[in-house]
């Protein structure tokens, strides 16, 4: 109302008066209490949901002397929103009605309000309306009388008590013998079913429901019955289960929990062994009559059996009641029914005619062993021998091993319990391998198992021994069995079958007198992907093409049969390509590739479950093809050595021409005026005297090899004569020098070459200069040799010995070298000025071989060489440098080892020296 | 004891009843032969249960009280041949007076053992069950009388007598009332197995 007062306009002001007189008015009115305006009809209505509905609202006449009020002025609100108009009806000036035609849209509160001039609205009265449903007929009445102690019963009706009324609803369960109306049931807490002890059987009942609610009543339809047929009895109680005498029955006693007079008993009886979940039952018509015991029969023997009951009325009325407790009995043992499971294993010994047996049987299903078995009997009988006592062996494992001597043996082993043996187990031991093998064996995973299956080879199977075990890198083969019937064709495999592994089944089939050739499968029970997929790498690596090999995968990590690999290679950033290879490869040739190309190379393996991946592996494709590179290089050297070859050819062709602008010609001494000359004819550089020879510094043209005493033995005696001989001759020839080049120099054809350039400056003055001077010291009184001097003169001789270059170094047999060899010596004997030297020499004359004696040549040879070619200052110092060695030392094996030093440096220089002399073959041109 | 007489001839199976309806009547001959076996067996078991509680002299093994009335209930014939001479309709005609006033005369013990013995469930489940039982067992025979034929009894006065003037007498009084509640169950017993043979089913 306060907002109402607030409103500003001058019109309201008037309102508001109006209001608050109106107000106390009816205060006065009222005497102090405060009376309503008017009323509704009809007050707290209780509606059915979805009929119609009128109300009227009457107004008080005294209210409308008040002001200028109207029934027209009435509007309706369920709850806070209002009526339309349309619903209204004006039935007089205090009368206003408003109608629904469906009352489910009805609220609490109904209101009629009133709209005072100026829009107040004053609520002039409020109802309350109950909207609901009368209550639906029950249907599905149903009772049953529970047995809660022997004495105790309490039936319980149910009943579906329809849809939900929105109102308080009463239900209750009726009930009335013919002339007789029983207290009725009340519901605690539900309206669906209700419970009575009041149960009196063999009288019938008639029950029925009855729901009541403010808008109407509605019962069921009644059901008539005596209670005793509609019982759900206890089940019996305290089970005996107790053997008899007879292996197969046993006997079950209880108690029923209702008396006879108050009804007849049926049974049904079930019962499992313990080890089963599955039940059987007697057969419900052994049990129909009340009773208290009860023989169960066709039992196994030695077997735990579990039993458990329930009871209903005997004619079948009622309900069966809930199973009784289980209890459990074992029967009594009977003579095992089978023979154990007999197999063997043979071990040959070193002599083929022991073996080991090794016999295995299997422990009997508890279900044919018939009670505890307490020993195996084995017997072995050989077949070959006449008469034979059999061997008997009382066993309580369940195998044996005998040792046997090669032979046919029949084997039996029979289980024995308490009460007796089984019939025996037999086995032909060996039995020849020659029948039948069983044919198409299959072995494949079913149901979760390993099933084997085969075809018969004969009829006269007697049973199969299936053999399994696990393949595996690890571990042996250790081999588990089991035997079937000989009618089977099939079985699944007895034991822990591990998924992931790969199985060998071997078939044997057994017949009476041997026995089949095994034949063998491999199967999973379940496969998966490889554990690991190969390694592969590349064992040759070309331009195009690449061959990859791998390790196949060990069994331990395939997880299944391998049914293909998988490469798959790429270049970096290149689209990856797959090839399939049959497993049974270890290499794959790829080809196409690009060359010098880095690949990624992977391998999966793939069993009937998937592939694994191995390592990738990288690898470069070669730049060059095989053979490539040869084409390229062979061509080159060809052309180049043909080149070579034109080069030589043409130098050989034009050999004059070169020779004229390389090599001079050198003068034919021989050919020379002279050799006419007299040897005493004085040389241009007039060496005669020997202070002038031997000036240190100064020593250009003279080769000086100083030969000591050591090197003198290795002569052979006839050399020596030489010496001598020589000797005599350089006595009488001392203190001369040849004025045209020294013959030791020119003997050697090494030491003519020397170098190019310096041999040829050195020729190009030989014409005019000696080549060299032989100073022979000693006996120059004996024998003062023409033949020397004039060979020393002349180059002719010398060249003639120079034409066996051969001799020299490969023989060192000829006598001119040795001649030279000599000259020198007489030279460095000279030198030495000690002739005792030689006179040692010829005493002792330690072995020499003609090896040294070429190697003294040589050596000497260079010296000359050197000597020879040698012409600027620096060899005249090692000349000089070796002289003073050569005198001052004594021990000619130092000198030996140093003259080979320089042995060595000087025969590098041989292939350069040959040219001269071949070119002085074509003839030599006198300058 | 008063004898009522009964048309013989309305007892016997009539030849054009259907035999749906003599089967109707066997059905029913049966259940109440079912209910006097039950009925026999909880009045001896009451009886001996009441004995038990009473305390001496009723629960002495030799405690033999000379017999007497109870208002309301009459005895049944002492001997069973005498009863056995009755035709059918008198004899269900006799149950039925018996029948109408033991439920009330249980009733009334069940009230006075309320009292005396009010820790005794087990009797009072019994007297409680006995009486429901004699009430059934009524329904059943006026049906049955009616299936047969045979006219009902007038409703009893309930005339219960006045109650005992002490605990004795009491306890004495619903001795009775349990010793004639098992003899009558025997003669309608008795009375059932003759219908019951005389309407197999």
């Amino acid at each position: 109302m306060g907002t109402v007062c607030k409103m500003s306009s001058g019109r309201s002001w008037v309102i508001n008066a109006l209001y608050i007189l109106l107000s106390i008015f009816s205060f006065g009115v009222s005497g102090g209490l405060v009376q309503s305006c008017g009323y509704i009809i009809p007050e707290s209505p209780v509606l059915t949901r979805g009929s119609s509905f009128t109300a009227l609202c009457i107004l008080n006449e005294s209210c409308l002397d008040l002001g200028n009020i109207h029934a027209n002025q009435i509007i309706w609100r369920i709850k806070s929103s209002v009526v339309p108009k349309e619903q209204y009806h004006v039935i007089n000036r205090t009368v206003s009605s408003v109608t629904f035609n469906d009352t489910s849209i009805l609220a609490t509160p109904l209101t009629c309000n009133i709209l005072a001039d100026g829009q107040i609205e004053q609520n002039i009265y409020g109802i309350a309306v109950t909207v609901g449903l009368p209550p639906e007929k029950p249907e599905n009445l149903s009772c049953i009388v529970n047995q809660m102690s022997k004495s105790k019963f309490i039936m319980t009706c149910t009943w579906n008590p329809g849809r939900d009324t929105f109102l308080a609803t009463d239900f209750r369960l009726k009930s009335q013998w013919p002339q007789e109306t029983l207290p009725d049931c009340m519901p605690q807490g539900v309206n669906n079913s209700c419970n009575t002890s009041n149960v009196q059987f063999f009288v019938n009942l008639e029950v029925w429901v009855e729901a009541k609610n403010a808008l109407g009543k509605a019962e069921s339809e009644p059901i008539d019955f005596d209670p005793v047929d509609i019982v759900k009895p206890l089940p019996p109680h305290n089970l005996i289960v107790s053997s008899e005498d007879l292996p197969t029955v046993l006997k079950l006693s209880w108690d029923n929990q209702i008396e006879t007079f108050e009804m007849e008993l049926k049974f049904n009886i079930r019962y499992r062994m313990s080890d089963s979940p599955d039940w059987m039952e007697v057969p419900p018509e052994d049990t129909e009559s009340h009773r208290t015991s009860f023989t169960v029969q066709s039992l196994k023997p030695y077997t735990k059996y579990v039993f458990s009951l329930r009871c209903m009325k005997k004619d079948g009325m009622g309900f069966w009641s809930d199973w009784s407790k289980e209890k459990s009995g074992v029967t009594s043992e009977a003579k095992p029914s089978k023979g154990p499971a007999l197999w063997r294993k043979i071990d040959m010994f070193h002599s083929p005619n022991f073996w080991a047996v090794h016999l295995i049987w299997k422990k009997l299903d508890p279900s044919e062993a018939n009670g505890i078995i307490l020993r195996y009997e084995v017997t072995v009988r050989a077949r070959s021998r006449l008469s034979p006592s059999p061997a008997t062996y009382n066993v309580n494992s369940t195998n044996l091993t005998l040792n046997l001597t090669n032979g046919t043996y029949e084997v039996t082993v029979t289980a024995h319990n308490k009460i007796g043996g089984s019939p025996p187990s037999f086995l032909l031991i060996p039995a020849s391998n020659s029948k039948a093998p069983v044919k198409d064996l299959k072995a494949f995973p079913k149901d979760g198992k390993l099933w084997v299956e085969w075809k018969v080879p004969n009829n006269n199977v007697v049973k199969y021994v299936i053999e399994w075990c696990v393949v595996s890198d690890s571990s042996d083969c250790t081999t588990e069995w089991q035997q079937e019937l000989g009618t089977s064709q099939g079985t699944f495999l007895k034991g822990n079958i591990k998924p992931f592994k790969c199985y060998l089944i071997t078939v044997h089939p057994l017949y009476n007198n041997g026995q089949g050739n095994g034949q063998s499968t491999k199967a999973y029970l379940q496969q998966s992907m490889p554990a690991k997929g190969p390694t592969v790498q590349t064992k040759k690596v070309g331009k195009a093409e690449a061959v990859l090999t791998w390790k196949p995968l060990r069994v331990d990590e395939q997880n299944g049969f391998i049914r293909y690999y998988t490469i798959l290679y790429r270049t970096i950033g290149g689209n990856e390509t797959a090839v399939n290879v049959d497993p049974s490869k270890t290499d794959y040739t790829l080809s196409s590739l690009s060359s010098d190309t880095l690949y990624m190379v992977k391998m999966k393996a793939y069993t009937d479950e998937g592939g694994t991946s191995g390592p990738e592996f990288t690898f470069t494709t070669q730049r060059f093809g095989k053979g490539e590179i040869e084409a390229i290089v062979v061509p080159v050297c060809l052309a180049f050595l043909l080149t070579i070859l034109l080069g030589v050819l043409f130098c050989f062709n034009k050999r004059d021409l070169i020779k004229k602008h390389i090599w001079p010609n050198v003068p034919d001494p021989s050919k020379s005026n002279i050799a006419q000359w007299s040897p005493q004819t004085p040389t241009k550089h007039n060496f005669s005297s020997k202070d002038q020879i031997y000036p240190e510094g100064s020593f250009t043209d003279v080769s000086v090899v100083e030969i000591e005493a050591d090197d003198k033995k290795s002569f052979s005696d006839q050399d020596l004569k030489h010496f001598n001989l020589l000797k005599k001759e350089k006595s009488t020839s001392e203190g001369h020098s040849s004025g045209i080049g020294g013959s030791s120099c020119m003997s050697s054809p090494r030491q003519s070459v020397s170098d190019s350039d310096e041999s040829e400056t050195a020729q190009n003055t030989s014409s005019t200069v000696q080549y060299s001077t032989v100073i022979l010291n000693g006996y120059r009184d004996q024998i003062p040799s023409v033949q020397v001097f004039s060979r020393s003169e002349s180059t002719q001789p010398l060249l003639d010995s120079e034409e066996k270059p051969e001799d020299n170094s490969g023989g060192c047999d000829s006598a001119t070298p040795r001649q030279q060899y000599f000259k020198q010596n007489c030279s460095q004997d000279e030198t030495n000025t000690d002739g005792s030297h030689f006179e040692r020499a010829k005493q002792v004359t330690p072995p020499i071989n003609e090896e040294d004696l070429v190697g003294l040549a040589q050596l000497q040879i260079s010296d000359h060489s050197l000597q020879q070619c040698g012409s600027g200052p620096e060899q005249n110092k090692h000349e000089s440098a070796l002289s003073d060695v050569l005198s001052s030392s004594t021990e000619g094996q130092i000198l030996r080892l140093e003259t080979m030093g320089i042995n060595t440096a000087t025969v590098d220089e041989i292939p350069k020296s040959y040219m001269p002399q071949t070119v002085r073959q074509g003839g030599y041109m006198p300058q | 004891m008063e004898v009522l007489r009964v048309d013989r001839a309305n007892l016997r199976p009539s030849a054009a009843a259907s035999s749906s309806a003599q089967q109707e009547v066997a059905t029913k001959i049966k259940q109440t032969h079912s209910l006097t076996v039950l009925l026999k067996r909880c009045s001896e078991q009451l009886l001996a249960e009441y004995v038990r509680h009473q305390g001496e002299p009723f629960s002495s093994a030799n405690f033999q009280p000379p017999a007497m009335t109870v208002p309301g209930l009459p005895s049944p014939p002492v001997s069973l041949e005498a009863w056995l001479a009755l035709s059918d309709g008198e004899r269900l005609w006799h149950l039925a007076v018996a029948y109408a006033a033991l439920p009330g005369l249980l009733g009334a013990v069940q009230q006075q053992q309320d009292d005396l013995n009010p820790l005794a469930s087990e009797l009072h489940r019994q007297l409680d069950a006995a009486a429901r039982q004699c009430r059934g067992l009524a329904v059943n025979l006026e049906g049955l009388m009616g299936a047969l034929g045979v006219p009902g009894p007038p409703s009893p006065a309930p005339n219960l007598g006045s109650p005992p003037p002490n605990a004795f007498l009491a306890k004495l009084r619903g001795y009775h009332v349990c010793r004639l509640h098992r003899d009558w169950a025997a003669r309608s017993h008795d009375a059932l197995v003759r219908l019951t043979t005389k309407y197999p089913l």
